[in-house]
């Protein structure tokens, strides 16, 4: 049996600028304060897949969770970046709702493909979600202090039909 | 009815929609197309290009693979995703685009006006407010009240016109350069920040407006006319 979840991409913009021009071990310091910021917000329903490169892959059990905790995650990180001394950490995240097979820990599938092209068209400081992630977060209401603005079709690679992506905000 | 919008998706073909007066909607090139609702039409097609006209004003979404995208005439809200297709944008009261790694071309946008690219270049001639997002693509604007630009390691220019006394511009980058110029006499409180690059500021500090701009490695220039 395949579980329902929201499966959160999130990718790290200019990173191979910023490892170029501060070398590896300021990257390493970058990841690290990510991983510091991500596991301060994160709920108990949500867990970290794995981490990719400098992006991360995230599961939650539950839809509105994982649309706040990302928003929350933007703002951390916003935070961050806005230091007098601190590194960018813009990052880009993308939502998809769906059933993943599981190996293991690792979720794989067609559904984590979705949520990885979602938020490849994400910019720095945004969160997109597919419309079923957006269903899904809404089933029992609107989530608390977060508006969605529809962005339209979207013709994905190997998926006959358009997606419908929507973006996330603070509102 | 409310205003018209359009839903167009075509996976590999080009999309070009005419806004113009009271023009009746025609369609041509599509595969499918059938009403949503009674305010909107969702228009498909595989390979071919679909060419519409429709009323001034209308709102359109458009979802392309690799297919170009032109946008003549007057519109009213505008988002487009494309991987490859160029994108050209006549006149839109706000606009939302979205590419890999084609390039953007708004020419007038009233509003708010979103761009996010990986690698395209970005140019917009007129905006109210500028909300530009590039990963390597070069970004130029022309004229706008304010904005928020950030890139990785596209350069950026931009050029203010009436920037109001309370507006606000913010660049950053992290390789790129930036070069910024405001009206002749305005004198905003600026900012300028490079952690190892070159900054060089032409005009006086004062309180006219804000802008911050910010770039890891890349020249900072700021300048008056």
């Amino acid at each position: 049996m395949n579980d329902f979840g929201a499966i959160v991409f999130t990718d790290i913009v200019g990173f191979t600028e910023l490892t170029a021009i501060h070398g590896d071990d300021a990257a390493l310091r970058l990841l690290a304060r990510q991983d510091d910021l991500v596991q301060r917000e994160l709920p108990s329903t949500g867990r970290v897949v794995k981490e990719i490169g400098d992006g991360l892959l995230l599961w939650f059990t539950d839809a509105g969770d994982a649309v706040t905790t990302s928003l929350s995650l933007q703002d951390a990180y916003e935070a961050e970046s806005a230091k007098p001394d601190g590194m960018p950490l813009w990052v880009r995240i993308g939502i998809h709702w769906g059933s993943p097979k599981h190996r293991g820990d690792d979720i794989i599938g067609h559904d984590v493909n979705l949520a990885s092209r979602i938020a490849a068209l994400a910019g720095a400081g945004e969160v997109l979600c597919s419309d079923a992630a957006v269903i899904a977060a809404q089933r029992t209401g609107p989530v608390a202090g977060v508006c969605f603005a529809e962005i339209g079709p979207v013709v994905v690679k190997g998926i006959p039909e358009p997606v419908t992506v929507v973006r996330a905000e603070r509102g | 009815m409310g205003t018209l919008r359009l839903k167009i998706s075509n996976r590999s073909g080009s999309v070009r929609v005419r806004a113009e007066g009271d023009a009746p909607l025609q369609i041509t090139g599509a595969k499918e197309s059938h009403a949503e609702d009674p305010s909107t039409m969702r228009i498909k097609a595989s390979s071919s290009t679909i060419e519409v006209r429709c009323p001034a004003h209308t709102n359109v979404s458009i979802g392309t693979a690799s297919g170009a995208v032109e946008l003549t005439g007057v519109f009213g809200a505008v988002h487009v995703v494309t991987a490859s297709g160029s994108v050209r944008i006549d006149e839109a009261e706000s606009t939302d685009v979205r590419t890999a790694s084609s390039s953007v071309k708004v020419r007038h946008c009233h509003g708010h006006c979103r761009v996010v690219t990986a690698n395209g270049e970005i140019a917009v001639d007129n905006a109210g407010h500028v909300d530009l997002r590039s990963a390597s693509g070069q970004v130029g604007v022309r004229h706008a009240a304010s904005g928020d630009v950030r890139t990785a390691s596209g350069a950026v220019s931009v050029g203010l016109v009436d920037f109001p006394a309370d507006g606000r511009l913010r660049v950053d980058t992290i390789s790129s350069s930036i070069d910024v110029r405001v009206p002749r006499g305005t004198h905003p409180h600026s900012r300028l920040l490079s952690m190892t690059g070159h900054v060089r500021c032409d005009c006086p500090d004062g309180a006219h407006g804000s802008i911050e701009l910010r770039s890891v490695s890349g020249s900072i220039r700021l300048s008056d006319g």
